[in-house]
């Protein structure tokens, strides 16, 4: 049996995104905002979502995501500790009155905590994140409400906040609403799995009481833990139906669909399954597996323009920007441009014609390839970024073909996840990476032969009875 | 017999090996892409290059990487030590055409398998890195 199409919701991650949302507005499935972009440029994030939406004659449903979660605890990912301290939000900076150097969270987050009310602006004044398991009930509900007015109002204060000449916008109003709005959520650790699931239902039940304009949706943000626990799965499929939520998002920190292993693999597939039937469900940062799951009740998934299948509740400071890979659309991943190249005669791909047929026929591969194969290199085109540069970086302008080319093929992908049938998805996976499998610079990528990688246990999970 | 810890170790007997074959330009860590290309070397007459890729035990790995080299270079090799290289699977190095040198015991290098001219150099690549070579201290 095929499904409706799973949705793509793409996700602002900051302006200088702004070319794609605008070029790809007509095949976006929805719009995210994080409140701490909106916060800190409030009036340009605005006039992007309107801007975005009016190219879709406002019928682009719209996200705004309160990151409740930022200010609860969370693991330092570089010590494995639970840390209440909120440092994850700070930065080092000049205070603007003293000119002296100081360590403090930064202003988006400070803006965000303002405006969700005061136990999230208490943390910040304080710098100890909010402790769910001791807030009252009375609180709680003090609290949900905030999360909820945040969302339904922000925008349309923005919108009487500044000056809007035109008259479409004026007329988008309508949009001020978003789709859904997000009940409160902290993430939950292993070693506080049990208060925190706890908390999380609480807090759906609770912001589903309070009947806002627009649907109420959960988020689920756990760790791996909580995924591979069989009980706290089945928890979840127990509790949240009877919270009134019409949707939930799931969030596991560290569930990478490429690197799972097939318990993980299969337990995400069982939430889908076992929720699906009751409410919408999502994965807030998923991939192509997710989209496979349309057939066990998945709903859609969301991602950034810049990645798509993972993203840890806690990013590690500092860390580098790592070059923007060719999505390869046969085994869905992100490889190398030169990993690609030399496996192009090895999979009988040696024109411009075979691989716009067997690999991409997007409109930036036709662009950037025309009649020459040869010119695929331009994906990966290098320079050197600066003076004191050690090596050579990517370009903006190879980045941006790749996040285009990426970006266009996954928002295609659901419909054809839709045609398949449910019994058709394994054989589908394996059969679109065949002739890549036993290409040796994709090893790394897909696994050595005779051992399972992704694309095995992707097909195995698919085939698993749950 | 002297064991080498580190790959970096196989770095000198390899460049002063290919230098005696007629290389007269070789570079260490000579980037392609992202990757980062342990030697390579650049012999004008007859004109030809050649990467090479140092390791010392899992051979598999650099001969993954090895492979895309021969988008860059007519001739590539792994080089090992010569005990880990008896253990590497010759008919799979022969079918891709990649070669195999064998270093040690000290500062000797014994070309094990030749290398076969790449099939799939791709000639952009190939003259970047020759420019590169050129530019270079001999």
């Amino acid at each position: 049996m095929t499904v409706q199409p799973p949705k793509v919701v793409l996700r602002i991650g900051s302006h200088a995104e702004k070319e794609y949302f605008e070029q790809l507005a007509r095949f976006l499935d929805g719009l995210m905002v994080g409140g701490n972009l909106l916060e800190i440029t409030p009036a340009a994030t605005f006039s992007l979502v309107y801007a975005i939406g009016k190219k879709r004659g406002a019928t682009l449903p719209f996200y705004l995501d309160p990151m409740t979660y930022c200010f609860g605890p969370y693991i330092d990912p570089t010590t494995g500790r639970k840390r209440i301290d909120l440092n994850a939000l700070k930065s080092k900076r000049k205070d603007r009155k003293t000119k002296k150097e100081i360590f403090a969270v930064k202003d988006s987050y400070t803006a965000l905590a303002s405006k969700l009310g005061p136990h999230f602006e208490g943390a910040v004044k304080h710098g100890a994140a909010v402790d769910i398991s001791v807030v009252t009930p009375d609180q709680r509900d003090k609290m949900c409400q905030g999360v909820v007015d945040y969302q339904i109002r922000r925008m349309g204060e923005i919108r009487a906040e500044i000056e809007v000449d035109d008259e479409d916008m004026q007329a988008l109003s309508a949009v001020d609403k978003p789709a859904v709005v997000f009940a409160p959520y902290f993430f939950i650790h292993e070693s506080w799995a049990a208060a925190g699931l706890d908390a999380a239902i609480d807090l759906a039940r609770r912001t589903a009481a309070l009947k806002p304009a627009v649907p109420v949706h959960a988020v689920v943000c756990a760790n791996l833990a909580v995924l591979r626990s069989a009980a706290h799965v089945q928890y979840l499929i127990n509790q949240l139906p009877a919270t009134g939520v019409s949707g939930v998002w799931l969030w596991f920190d560290g569930f990478n669909e490429l690197e799972a292993p097939l318990d993980e693999l299969v337990n995400f597939r069982k939430i889908v399954k076992g929720l699906g039937g009751t409410m919408e469900v999502y994965n807030l940062h998923g991939g192509y597996y997710s989209l496979l799951l349309a057939h066990d009740g998945l709903a859609g998934i969301s991602h950034g323009v810049g990645y798509g299948e993972q993203k840890p509740v806690a990013q590690v400071i500092g860390a580098a920007a790592p070059t923007v890979r060719y999505y390869l659309p046969p085994i869905s991943k992100r490889v190398g441009v030169p990993d690609v190249q030399r496996c192009l005669p090895d999979v009988g791909i040696t024109t411009a014609a075979e691989f716009f047929t067997q690999v991409c026929d997007c409109q930036i591969c036709k662009g950037v390839i025309g009649s020459d194969l040869a010119r695929f290199a331009a994906f990966g085109e290098m320079h050197r970024a600066s003076a004191t540069a050690q090596r050579d970086s990517q370009t903006p302008a190879a980045a941006k073909m790749c996040r285009f080319h990426f970006l266009l093929n996954r928002l295609q992908e659901p419909k054809a996840v839709a045609k398949l049938t449910s019994a058709d998805r394994a054989k589908h996976v394996t059969a679109d990476a065949k002739p890549w499998r036993d290409c040796y610079p994709l090893r790394q990528h897909l696994g050595p032969t005779g051992e399972r990688g992704y694309i095995e246990l992707w097909a195995e999970a698919l085939d698993t009875s749950i | 017999m002297a064991t080498f810890r580190k790959e970096s170790a196989l770095l000198e007997p390899v460049t002063g090996s290919m230098r005696r074959r007629g290389y007269s330009r070789t570079q260490p860590e000579v980037q392609f892409f992202e990757y980062s290309m342990d030697l390579y070397g650049y012999a004008s007459k007859p004109q030809k290059t050649t990467a090479v890729e140092l390791k010392l035990t899992r051979w598999m790995r650099a001969f993954e990487q090895a492979m895309i080299y021969q988008l860059c270079a007519d001739f590539v090799y792994l080089a090992l030590p010569m005990a880990a290289a008896q253990r590497v699977e010759v008919p799979l190095l022969k079918r891709h055409g990649i070669g195999l040198i064998g270093v040690g015991p000290g500062p000797r290098c014994v070309v094990l398998v030749p290398a076969q001219q790449s099939l799939v150099v791709m000639h952009s690549y190939r003259d970047f890195y020759v420019s590169l070579m050129q530019e270079s201290r001999p």
